[in-house]
């Protein structure tokens, strides 16, 4: 046991916020916001100079080859700043590539992502198949020696700002318990149509009809039929590191807020002196260290290659009812300032609440959870 | 950074829980289910001298005063095992007084209570709460009066929890009446066997026994003095965090919860397994999340305990967190066993014999005691977030209006 982070991840973590500080702020959170995108180059750019796009991705595939926490720190560093979550859809597509252990595919993506040139995301849910595979819908049907996929997909994170996404559809229609595989295709495919769903808080997420796009045999990732064990895992390790993200968000939330119970003077004092507010600050600072702790140990324990699904599956639970309770609560306390678009505060509340609902809500969560427990 | 525990951490829970295992007998569990907070049987007793017999307490201690040293991580998984075996709770003497008493006390001190401690010869009661000072804990007025080569003690305490069985007082005096109240405490160790002492127990809801205790021109050694005179708020505050995080031993909670689960999988009722309920699986997951943060907020302590951290906030979050959670688990557990809920701790009807109901009407001494959770809010946002003291802020306020006033 050992719950503290090394000095190459505390140095990681300091030359990322520095970074981030200089190089992203909530000017251009709104900015991107309002783009079609959500993508910015720039920023990107100075990411892969860095090296964050391939942290994971093996060294002799063009990555630096550290591990989960690794990523996990600069995920949190991520958050507290509210980066375009384009970085977050690249890195599922990186986690993909490696859960397959697709050598062809890792040879020729992971470079690419490394090095800045590619990004993806991973196109899985549908209008009625959000987490069980048994309800998928996307086909994929193999003539003259390709598939051809139709069907539509939604909640398509960053699928504009992608070059290539991995679409999960069905080798054999007939089956409701197996052959969903993983396809890479490529955004400018004939026959693939992308378009924005409007968000709440300006998530970019995306509807994608597939109208028969055809893709050859070689796009498919890992094996065929054998996609839904890499999805799982996927997401798995997704969920961990999103929770990453949503605690660097939290804390940040945290921070402001009471700060800002510091400087606001009502009745000629701070308004942090009241116990009323100093109780829900101390409530929100227990629940913002378990969700930190829960994240780390799931993180931790995917990177020891140690059973997880219950820590990671307590750990969203945790985390997201966190977030979103944090800046509710610091809704309240910020009063009309933290309600009004001027301040910064809803930025992080449509994030947290958006978070709090991709990759599984609380009660999936709970449900796995409760299956992990063995009742 | 890791979270699961070392292959040495894991080796040393496994011995340790052979040697409970071996040496918790069914007349200690049957004592300890008694008398869970405080048991007095003759075998739990013994038990307990046995504990510190082959060393199994002692090893926590700094290796001067015959301990080998071994990290809080370590004793949190022992403490743990104590209780999942079905031991007798650690007393406070070992979980707050010793951690203390190494911190603050004199060598000689130190060489002279350690080993009668050890021994089995000093086990404390903690008086600190006055009939007028119990939040306000630096308002009491039990005094200590310096006369000759002795302290002469007069006062009353209450909330004396073990004061009918313990050996000593670990006594909070008023030492000094010409300073602000936190300035004039000190911290004495008076043996119950002085002329004095009067003990008159007290009955709680929770099954529990405390105590009033009087003391009438008691008279002490002045080296029962411990550590400085005058900086017993200080000391108490170090004895508080141990002992908030000793409230918040893990052990029970998990022990509670896992004997509900099991029940829930194997219980019919109305023809259906309770486990299998939609409602009963999520109220089981919510609280084996929050189980799993009472775990990491009691193992993050132990830990950076062992990086000589100050874990001010980190006790208190933890104190209110598990007490809290605990009420929870007790009320929802409660729920879940239906009519069974109510009764009675040795009805043979309940289930697991009654661990839940007894949970229950222990529970609110626990969000109360060692400060309550108000305080313990008012500690994380003050001294954990930098928020300012209400105190301080409205002295400042008054010295504004009062020179606005007109003359």
């Amino acid at each position: 046991m050992d719950l503290g982070l090394s000095q190459e991840q505390k140095m990681l973590s300091e030359e990322a916020r520095k970074f981030l500080s200089k190089e992203w702020n909530a000017t251009k959170v709104r900015e991107a916001a309002c783009s079609e995108t959500g993508h910015d180059q720039v920023l990107w750019d100075k990411m892969v100079a860095l090296g964050w796009l391939g942290i994971i991705i093996p060294e002799s595939c063009g990555g630096v080859g550290l591990g989960m926490v690794d990523l996990a720190v600069l995920y949190e560093e991520c958050g507290r700043v509210l980066i375009p979550t384009s970085f977050y859809s690249t890195i599922t597509g990186v986690l993909a590539i490696l859960q397959s252990g697709d050598e062809p595919r890792k040879q020729d993506s992971l470079s690419r992502i490394a090095d800045g040139s590619l990004r993806m995301t991973l196109a899985v849910s549908e209008p009625q198949a959000i987490h069980d595979p048994a309800f998928l819908q996307t086909a994929a049907v193999f003539e003259r020696g390709q598939y051809t996929l139709s069907g539509t997909k939604l909640f398509v994170p960053d699928a504009l700002a992608s070059d290539e996404l991995f679409v999960a559809a069905r080798i054999s229609p007939t089956s409701r318990l197996e052959g969903v595989t993983l396809f890479l295709v490529e955004k400018d495919t004939p026959g693939l149509q992308i378009t924005a769903l409007q968000t709440f808080g300006g998530e970019k997420q995306y509807e994608i009809r597939l109208d028969s796009v055809r893709v050859k045999p070689e796009s498919i990732l890992g094996t065929p039929g054998d996609g839904w064990t890499v999805v799982e895992e996927t997401l798995d390790r997704a969920t961990a590191l999103q929770c990453a993200e949503m605690v660097g968000g939290v804390e940040r939330v945290m921070e402001m807020t009471v700060q800002y119970m510091n400087d606001r003077y009502q009745f000629d004092r701070p308004i942090g002196s009241f116990q009323a507010v100093q109780h829900a600050c101390a409530d929100m600072s227990i629940e913002v260290d378990a969700a930190r702790e829960l994240t780390y140990q799931a993180v931790a324990l995917i990177d020891q290659g140690l059973p997880a699904k219950m820590e990671i599956s307590m750990a969203k639970a945790w985390t997201g009812e966190t977030y979103k309770g944090v800046t509710l609560t610091a809704h309240h306390l910020f009063g009309g300032i933290g309600f009004s678009r001027e301040h910064d505060l809803y930025l992080y509340s449509s994030r947290a609440k958006a978070t709090e609902l991709s990759l599984g809500p609380g009660d999936h969560h709970l449900g796995v959870v409760a299956d992990q427990l063995g009742i | 950074m890791r979270y699961d525990f070392s292959e040495e951490q894991i080796g040393f829970r496994d011995e340790a829980r052979a040697w409970l295992q071996e040496n918790i007998s069914e007349e200690v569990k049957a004592e300890v289910e008694e008398e869970p907070m405080e048991p007095q049987g003759p075998h739990a007793k013994a038990f307990l001298k046995k504990l510190a017999e082959s060393g199994w307490l002692s090893i926590f201690w700094p290796r001067e005063y015959g301990g080998k040293g071994l990290s809080t991580v370590k004793q949190t998984i022992f403490i743990n095992e104590l209780r999942r075996c079905g031991g007798p709770p650690l007393t406070l003497t070992m979980t707050s007084v010793v951690p203390t008493l190494i911190r603050i006390g004199t060598e000689e001190q130190k060489e002279y209570w350690m080993p009668k401690i050890l021994r089995g010869e000093a086990e404390f009661a903690i008086g600190y709460s006055e009939p007028n000072a119990g939040t306000d804990l630096a308002s009491l007025q039990t005094k200590a009066v310096l006369d000759g080569d002795e302290y002469v003690i007069n006062g009353q305490k209450t909330w004396n929890t073990f004061g009918h069985v313990c050996t000593h007082q670990w006594l909070a005096c008023r030492t000094n009446f010409e300073v602000p109240k936190h300035k004039g405490i000190s911290i004495f160790i008076v043996p119950m066997d002085n002329p004095g002492i009067q003990v008159r127990p007290i009955e709680c809801w929770g099954d529990a026994i405390t105590n009033e205790a009087f003391f009438d021109n008691v008279r002490v050694p002045k080296e029962y003095l411990i550590g400085e005179r005058d900086r017993g708020w200080e000391y108490m505050r170090i004895a508080l965090d141990f002992e908030r995080i000793y409230i918040a031993a893990i052990g029970r909670n998990e022990m509670l919860f896992e004997n509900l689960i099991r029940y829930c999988a194997e219980t019919v009722i109305d023809g259906e397994v309770l486990a299998k309920k939609p409602i009963v699986r999520h109220r089981l997951a919510r609280l084996a999340t929050e189980l799993e943060v009472h775990r990491l907020l009691g193992y993050r302590i132990a830990w950076l305990i062992d990086q000589g951290q100050e874990v001010t906030k980190e006790a208190s979050q933890l104190k209110i967190f598990a007490s809290e959670f605990r009420q929870r688990l007790a009320d929802s557990g409660m729920q879940l066993i239906d009519m069974y809920g109510q009764l009675n701790w040795r009805s043979k009807w309940a289930p697991f014999k009654g661990e839940l109901e007894r949970a229950y009407r222990f529970v609110p001494v626990e969000k109360f005691g060692g400060g309550t959770n108000e305080i313990q809010r008012d500690i994380v946002a003050q001294r954990g977030l930098g928020l300012p003291r209400p105190d301080k802020v409205i002295m400042e306020l008054v010295k504004k209006w009062m020179a606005e006033r007109p003359q």
